[in-house]
């Protein structure tokens, strides 16, 4: 199926989408860029939607709804010196496509992309249905409040998000909770500090205990529900002369089956009542994060930053069409023995109980760090995988 | 010494200064009034810096000591305008207090040693030898001492009296203050999956819990505590999304003692972080000054290291036993005392070692404060002061 021509029209929109820089709420370049490859490749219908997720469909006539996903955004660079490679210049090494987002998840989006161009130069007679690929905005920002949208207008049947899940079908992941807890002190001059109390001392005791104390719980297949701290400041800001009156520590929750918004909360608030026991004058509280986003269209886009876990059983008819699909391409039917970073599949999975596995290309623990990249090799795999689930879900034959 | 014409001219001339904002970096008009009041008081010379610092000099005969007084001309901000019942920069007086922006820090003070240095010209220039530098420096809200040291090289003076409000006490000292940067460092990683990653807010933590276990301030009699405060942290990237990250810094407010130098107060928390760098191969830390960077009206940049040193001397010192008797010359019997906060002596004092003593009207907590104001009785008491210091200093035997 991959000829050498499509390996690298599949390489040249990598690259191509990993030199347009697309942080969360700053897509619109990168969309305006998608959404003209699509009609290009020959898409029937491509939607940009209220908050800028590009939404493009092949029609295959009656049949079920396949939504693949894959996102548009990607986090910051982080510090440009711990980079060796220029971080938006999607230059090939090694075999190797270098950027921010390049595993995360680009290679995903233009392996989705190529796939479903390529299925219908292929086997547009031979399949039924619906293929939409959707490029879904501020997945780096929110979990699964771009993706409602899209589920609630493409009606998807059955979801393949693109997280990077080193080709094997993940069939479920974990959940995330982002917590924030704040520290409460009292204000004094920095010269006089015996008259305040310092809310960024305290909380560095808490979330020594915290870290000390919290013990995650398991799930033989997802891992485990860990609690890792992400960011941390005191109020007020760029203070000088002053001790911090608040101090705000942000932790991620990753979430396993069945834990519900009240047990996250209330594990956490046992956590604090413990802790106050032993740190004197510690006040603190915790809550579940939520905030307000603007995206590049300007619309608003709000939500708690709190997504539920989901899983498939092994032999949920979807799971067993997408390995046989990867069996067609000569891929390894490969099942994850685990789940992978991602939450992308959350709503859909978690929220709206449509079958729903991941499958990228590439490895989870090359995301997020500097010199993120993806190999040319597993694009292609990606590329024949994406391409062999529709295959499989699609035929008219099923 | 204050005749009724000449306290007039003192309170309105107060007002005058109150009624020029000058925040930090915009003194530019304050700076050319108190160079109009001195050029009409008869001062011998008046010049500005490259800062925009303003001096002005009256030559008593011949030879004799320098004496510089120095006050800074520019105040904080006003931070909420809904507390103030009075117009921060009108300079209304009411109930025998002058209210506005500065009335306290420091330009009630500042006004007062312009006259005073005019007065003694007036009143007793057969009797003394020596020259008075009145200086009104720039940027010292958030660079104590910075702009001081220029002043210092043009005026050379024997000693210096700063203006800060002391309650009409005579300062012999202060802690300094200094701010201390501490940044760990880790590495990026999906917050997901944190074992690839290293996180710098933990590796902070145990910075900041071996600190307060191991570090214990030195102790001055008079000065107190050299304590190390935390005022400010935060984790980079921030906020962080799904990230663990990779960098956290902390400023901590470090006030000094005496004699305590750069050197040492970052040698002693990196003693105690390489402690948890033995143990731990992945801690990675740097301790360092904070640096300020700000403009001065005139263009001129003014960066620095965040370091003024503390400084005192002992009650028995030639220059506070000079300053005393003068003060008691115009009969004042003031107690003696240090300072609470930071000013500018850190730099005469602490880093020219030149003999400093502080003394002005009104109080220290009236400084920063809404409402702030300055009572007329201080700020006369004050210009008599001044008065009373020149003369004792001029008339000491020694003053080093």
């Amino acid at each position: 199926m991959l000829t050498s021509g499509r390996k690298e029209e599949l390489v040249k929109l990598c690259s191509n989408l990993v030199r347009i820089p697309s942080l969360s709420g700053r897509e619109r370049l990168l969309a305006a860029f998608v959404r003209d490859t699509m009609l290009s490749l020959g898409f029937d219908d491509v939607q940009i939607d209220y908050y800028g997720s590009v939404i493009g469909t092949m029609d295959f006539g009656k049949g079920p709804c396949l939504l693949f996903e894959a996102q548009l955004d990607h986090v910051d660079v982080g510090n440009p010196f711990q980079w060796h490679h220029y971080p938006f210049g999607g230059f090939i090494e090694d075999g190797k496509i270098y950027g921010r987002g390049a595993t995360d998840q680009k290679g995903a989006l233009a392996a989705m992309i190529c796939a479903a161009s390529f299925l219908k130069e292929d086997l547009f007679k031979e399949l039924c249905g619906r293929l939409v690929v959707s490029a879904t905005v501020c997945q780096e920002k929110f979990e699964g409040v771009s993706s409602m949208l899209v589920a609630e207008k493409y009606q998807p049947d059955f979801v393949v998000t693109g997280e990077a899940s080193d080709l094997a079908i993940e069939r479920g992941q974990r959940g995330r909770a982002e917590i924030v807890m704040e520290v409460t002190g009292k204000q004094a001059h920095s010269a006089r500090p015996g008259y305040g109390v310092n809310a960024a001392a305290l909380m560095a005791r808490l979330v020594n205990f915290i870290t000390d104390t919290f013990k995650p719980a398991r799930d033989s297949f997802l891992g485990e529900g860990i609690l890792e701290l992400t960011s941390l400041i005191s109020y007020p800001e760029n203070a000088t002369g002053i001790i911090p009156d608040s101090c705000r520590a942000t932790f991620d929750r990753r979430l396993l089956p069945g834990e519900t918004r009240a047990d996250v909360l209330s594990q956490i608030e046992n956590l604090l009542d413990e802790a106050s026991k032993r740190i004197p004058f510690l006040n603190a509280r915790a809550w579940i994060s939520s905030s307000e986003y603007q995206c590049y269209t300007g619309a608003t886009i709000s939500g708690e930053h709190f997504a539920p876990a989901w899983l498939l059983p092994e032999d949920h008819p979807f799971v067993r069409s997408c390995l046989e699909g990867l069996a067609r391409l000569n891929l390894k039917p490969r099942l994850a023995d685990g789940a992978g970073f991602g939450t992308n599949g959350c709503y859909y999975g978690g929220v709206a109980g449509i079958p729903t596995v991941a499958f990228g290309p590439s490895k989870e623990s090359l995301a997020h760090v500097s010199d993120e990249y993806i190999e040319v090799e597993e694009i292609c795999m990606g590329c024949s995988g994406y391409y062999g689930i529709a295959a499989q879900v699609l035929s008219s034959r099923n | 010494m204050l005749t009724e014409k000449r306290k007039e001219r003192l309170v309105k001339f107060c007002q005058d200064l109150i009624r020029i904002p000058s925040l930090s970096g915009q003194e530019k008009d304050v700076a050319q009034r108190l160079a109009e009041e001195m050029k009409a008081l008869g001062y011998d010379k008046v010049e500005f810096d490259r800062y925009g610092n303003v001096m002005g000099t009256i030559v008593l005969g011949r030879g004799g000591r320098k004496i510089l007084f120095e006050g800074h001309m520019d105040h904080v901000g006003i931070s909420d305008i809904s507390k103030w019942t009075v117009d921060p920069f009108g300079a209304e007086i009411r109930d025998g207090k002058i209210y506005g922006r500065g009335t306290t820090d420091m330009k009630g003070n500042l006004s007062a040693m312009v006259l005073a240095a005019a007065f003694v010209k007036e009143d007793l220039s057969g009797e003394l030898d020596g020259e008075i530098t009145v200086a009104g420096c720039v940027h010292e809200e958030c660079f104590e001492g910075v702009a001081s040291e220029e002043i210092a090289k043009i005026t050379q003076p024997d000693c210096v009296v700063i203006g800060e409000p002391s309650g009409l006490t005579l300062k012999r000292g202060q802690r300094g203050r200094a701010e201390v940067v501490l940044e760990t460092y880790g590495k990026n990683a999906h917050s997901s999956n944190p074992s690839v990653g290293i996180n710098a807010i933990k590796k902070m933590n145990r910075a900041l819990l071996a600190i307060e276990e191991g570090f214990t301030p030195k102790k001055h009699p008079i000065l107190g505590e050299g304590i190390l405060e935390v005022t400010d942290i935060i984790s980079h990237p921030y906020p962080g999304a799904s990230v663990v990250p990779d960098r956290c810094r902390c400023t901590f407010d470090r006030r000094l003692l005496e004699g305590e130098g750069k050197d040492e107060v970052l040698g002693q928390l990196e003693e105690l972080l390489s402690k948890i760098e033995r143990l731990d191969p992945q801690f990675r830390y740097k301790v360092s000054l904070a640096v300020g960077e700000d403009k001065c009206y005139t263009g001129e940049p003014i960066i620095a290291e965040r370091f003024a040193p503390g400084w005192i001397f002992p009650e028995d010192h030639p220059f506070v036993a000079a300053a005393l008797q003068g003060l008691r010359s115009v009969g004042q019997e003031p107690e003696i005392s240090h300072y609470y906060f930071c000013t500018n002596g850190s730099y005469y004092a602490g880093k020219a070692g030149l003999p400093t003593v502080g003394f002005g009207g009104s109080l220290e907590r009236l400084a920063h404060v809404d409402d702030e104001y300055i009572e007329i009785d201080h700020l006369q008491k004050a210009c008599e002061g001044y008065f009373g210091i020149t003369r004792g200093a001029f008339l000491a035997k020694e003053v080093k």
